[in-house]
């Protein structure tokens, strides 16, 4: 038998990483849509917005030691935990690299307007999705869709690649569009920064899932053969 | 009264050298409060509490107020004072000799030290569960309806409602509802254990003090009374004295370290056990002292 108390605590923590979640995924969709639309608005709101994602990484941590120092997880509950704090830190710096989008977009807004290139808007599609698949796995303790996410992150390097030679052609052809290449490139690199911190937390939700560290194993990109 | 400080006089506050450990010495002897409050208030105040066995004093001016529907939690070494404290609650002292107090204790306001006072009401609307569990030699029901009994109570109605519900209230019910007439000594301890707590609810008390109640248990009825605790919290105001840290930590929302008969620290459990003020208490709860 479990303690109740504990169980009804775990929920809570696991309730907030989800809001979190949402939280991050609207502000990469909204960073996105505001360099996209050259929205002044939206960028300045996804720069706000992250003031909350931040208060609830600090509750969520407040939270997860209060229950390890009173409660003396183990087994499980223990690895639930551990889990979860990093997946907390993971998110919450996933929400940064949307508020360095917006920033991006801002930056982009004082330029002269442009085509945004599909590849960009593309990793953003990506990084949005893996940020839900991964936390969809952390929920549903997944194991297989965890590795799904990881696999997904060979994509998004492959598209950022794609966006830079794009920038590279683009800048080579015409020089006064260097400064707006550059900005795009940053932009790239953030939501690849995105993906990478999925695949963390994909890695966090096999250990929690099946007490395996597959982390720096090379294992992470497919489930290995039993 | 919170936050008062005490000018103690000789080697250190606690009568001992408090280097070491705390590689400082302590002149001065200061309880720390930081109780998280409850939503109806202090229902329990002891103001400038001493207790003497004789010549020993071994509570030294407890100031503290315990808050309504929480769990407090006492702990503290052996001899600290923690169940002299927990037993000067509802009057159990007296039932020892030689026993001399100072200062007084208010229950909802009313002294309870005092020659008027109705010492066998203020134990009915405290009541206690002991270390060992201590079922009378008579049936679960007769065991449960004893303090209605002892009231002169002979309503059945009354007192199979009463019966049932302090069954339920105890999570026993369940596994003796059919079979109330056999001898209470026949359940296991942790089923005896519930039982007594199901006859301190059939008075209808306001506190429940709970004396290292899970000492005599395994882990899995341990896991059931603390599991019992949270359910009864907010109904009733629960005082546990425990020698368990972790279950000071895992069932209570303020805790009162107590060392050598003074309280230390008293304040909100989560606090205690990640970050508490007192560096005594910091040796304490990592095993750290002495």
């Amino acid at each position: 038998m479990g303690y109740a108390p504990l169980h009804r605590q775990l929920e809570k923590v696991k309730e907030d990483l989800l809001k979190m979640a949402a939280m991050v995924e609207q502000a990469i969709e909204d960073a996105t849509r505001a360099l996209i639309n050259r929205d002044v608005e939206l960028a300045r709101a996804v720069i706000q917005a992250d003031k909350r994602i931040n208060a609830l990484e600090n509750e969520i941590e407040s939270d997860c030691i209060r229950l390890l120092a009173t409660q003396q997880p183990v087994a499980v509950d223990l690895r639930f935990i551990t889990s979860a704090m990093k997946i907390n830190t993971f998110l919450e710096r996933m929400g940064d690299q949307a508020v360095n989008v917006a920033e991006r977009a801002q930056e982009l807004m004082e330029m002269e307007p442009f085509d945004v290139p599909p590849t960009l808007y593309r990793m953003a599609l990506v990084a949005k999705e893996m940020t839900r698949q991964c936390l969809d796995a952390f929920v549903k303790r997944d194991v297989a869709l965890a590795y799904q996410v990881c696999a997904r992150d060979d994509e998004l390097d492959a598209l950022n690649r794609h966006l830079l030679e794009e920038m590279i052609h683009w800048m080579m052809r015409e020089n006064r569009v260097v400064l707006r290449g550059v900005e795009l490139i940053i932009a790239g690199r953030h939501l690849e920064r995105i993906g990478d911190e999925a695949t963390n937390i994909s890695e966090e939700v096999v250990f929690l899932v099946e007490g395996l560290v597959i982390r720096h194993k090379g294992v992470g990109k497919e489930k290995p053969a039993e | 009264m919170r936050g008062q400080a005490q000018q103690v006089e000789g080697k250190g506050a606690l009568g001992r050298d408090t280097g070491g450990a705390m590689g400082e010495k302590v002149e001065e002897f200061h309880t720390v409060y930081h109780p998280k409050p409850g939503p109806g208030g202090a229902i329990i105040k002891i103001e400038s509490f001493s207790l003497w066995y004789g010549a020993t004093q071994a509570l030294f001016d407890v100031n503290m107020e315990v808050e309504r529907g929480l769990v407090t939690a006492l702990i503290g070494p052996s001899g600290c004072g923690k169940s002299t404290l927990l037993r000067s609650l509802n009057r159990m002292n007296d039932l020892i000799e030689e026993v001399r107090i100072s200062g007084q204790i208010y229950l909802d306001g009313e002294a309870i030290y005092g020659s008027k006072v109705d010492v066998i009401g203020l134990r009915k609307r405290m009541g206690m569960v002991f270390q060992k569990p201590n079922p009378f030699p008579m049936s679960i029901a007769d065991n449960v309806l004893y303090p209605l009994k002892v009231d002169g109570v002979r309503d059945r109605a009354v007192l199979e409602e009463t019966l049932e519900r302090a069954l339920r209230a105890a999570a026993l019910w369940e596994e003796v509802k059919d079979r109330l007439k056999e001898n209470a000594l026949k359940l296991s301890g942790g089923q005896q254990q519930r039982l007594c707590i199901a006859r301190a609810i059939a008075g209808d008390p306001d506190v429940l003090l709970m004396d290292e109640p899970c000492s005599a248990l395994d882990p899995l009825a341990t896991g059931k009374i603390e599991e019992l605790i949270y359910e009864l919290k907010g109904r009733y105001t629960i005082i546990i004295v425990t020698h368990n840290m972790q279950q000071a930590a895992r069932v209570s929302d303020n805790t009162a370290f107590m060392y050598l008969g003074r309280l230390v620290e008293y304040g909100e459990t989560a606090r205690i056990f990640t970050n508490p003020i007192v560096p005594w208490t910091m040796d304490y709860v990592t095993g750290r002292f002495g």
